[in-house]
């Protein structure tokens, strides 16, 4: 009797064994198919409206030829449940990657039908990065130097144009879900290139002739007329000072409330939090 | 400008299609079930989404949309998924510049989390306690013969 106890305990020691040693064996092929590479290229994109320019929502016919924009800690993630920049929180996920360095871009660089500009590549593990977040921060140096964003360019409007160079220095960290636009983006297959992109939306802040006087994003923007109000000798030459002492307190607290939007994931919104 | 979608799942319809098979008159019925979610696309002021494009992506092809459509003069899409295909299903709503995502887990949400449930110490554990549990059963009933 007590051989047969032994026997029976011996054989199930031995499943149980052989039912861990298979979880193990699961777990390193997950592991080894995770970490077959691929690599993730960052994107920004300013859109056709810093390349080739649009008229304001006050008729204004705005272009740009530099929108200069300083980027930093952008990371990607592998959500799930996936991210929804709705909720207004932070990104928490167990997958992240990073590509380190601080990167002033030029949006308008390129002309009217330049690509998206590229921000810098990495190697990652294959998946689907279904959520990034990254920091707008001012320039240390180079032509943009002590602002987030500085744009220059002119506006015309009747037979007057006005060059203009624009500082913003309000520091931004954005979260964002998926993209949103003609493609899906972010799946990143063994050996292959995905990217992922950073979407600035200008109209934000001037609003657009093509869109309805009454749409959401027309009666949140400013237009041009204000900056325009702060042409000196034919030209703006306006820092972040300079705006904050020359708007209207409407006009400046709509503006405050503007900058944190421009930030998107193509068409899909991003949560923003003053730095 | 806070100029977001707000996509908000509002009617979870399961909708069930019975009837039996009868042999009269040679008219033979089918049943099937699916469920269709109505999927309202706002902007945050409350305005519909109207005629936005729509692109539907199965958890089984994340990269190819699995279908296509607009949303009606309400912002409404009426969304019916392949009930075969458990999983995460995203639901994209576009238009002029403003869009949104949805998701939506459809099935067998109970089977992948228990198969994901506990660990192999845990699972070693458990293992033990059972074998020991077995020890003690086996030593009561040998005492007892004795």
């Amino acid at each position: 009797m007590k051989r047969k106890i032994v026997a029976v305990l011996l054989a199930l020691i031995l499943i149980t064994a052989a039912g861990c040693s298979s979880n193990d064996n699961q777990a390193q092929t997950e592991a080894e198919s995770n970490s077959q590479l691929g690599t993730l290229e960052f994107k920004a994109n300013g859109e056709d409206f810093v390349r080739q320019g649009f008229v304001s929502k006050d008729g204004w016919n705005i272009s740009f030829d530099h929108v200069y924009l300083t980027l930093s800690e952008i990371n990607a993630y592998i959500t799930d449940p996936p991210y929804e920049a709705e909720e207004h929180k932070a990104i928490e996920a167990d997958n992240m990657v990073s590509l380190p360095g601080t990167f002033t871009v030029n949006l308008a660089e390129g002309g009217e039908d330049a690509d998206t500009i590229s921000v810098g590549t990495i190697e990652v593990p294959a998946g689907f990065y279904n959520a990034i977040s990254w920091k707008m921060i001012q320039a240390a140096s180079g032509d943009a130097e002590g602002n987030t964003i500085l744009i220059i360019g002119s506006a015309s409007k009747d037979s007057k144009t006005i060059p203009f160079r624009i500082g913003i220095d309000k520091e931004y960290q954005y979260y964002a879900g998926e993209y949103v636009g003609n493609e899906r983006k972010g799946i990143v297959e063994p050996g292959s290139t995905a990217d992922l992109e950073m979407t600035f939306h200008f109209n934000h802040i001037f609003g657009d002739a093509d869109t309805p006087a009454e749409d959401g994003l027309n009666a949140a923007a400013i237009g041009f007329a204000p900056f325009a109000a702060l042409a000196q000798d034919g030209k703006i030459d306006a820092v972040a000072e300079d705006i904050e002492s020359g708007f209207s307190t409407e006009e400046y607290n709509k503006y405050l409330e503007i900058l944190p939007t421009l930030g998107h994931v193509g068409e899909g919104h991003a949560f923003a939090e003053e730095l | 400008m806070k100029r977001y979608i707000s996509i908000v799942v509002l009617i979870f319809i399961f909708m069930v299609n019975l009837s039996g098979t009868a042999m009269a008159h040679g008219v033979v019925f089918e049943y099937h079930s699916s469920m269709t979610y109505i999927i309202t696309g706002n902007y945050d002021d409350g305005t519909p989404l109207s005629e936005a494009q729509v692109t539907v992506y199965a958890p089984d092809d994340p990269k190819n949309a699995w279908k296509t459509g607009s949303s009606d003069d309400e912002g409404k899409y009426f969304f019916t998924p392949d009930i075969s295909k458990p999983g995460i299903w995203t639901i994209q709503f576009r238009k002029a510049g403003h869009g949104g995502t949805v998701n939506i887990e459809v099935g067998e949400e109970s089977a992948v989390s228990s198969s994901s449930a506990y660990s192999s110490a845990q699972m070693a554990i458990m293992a033990i306690a059972v074998i020991w549990g077995l020890i003690g059963t086996a030593l009561y009933f040998k005492k007892e013969k004795k």
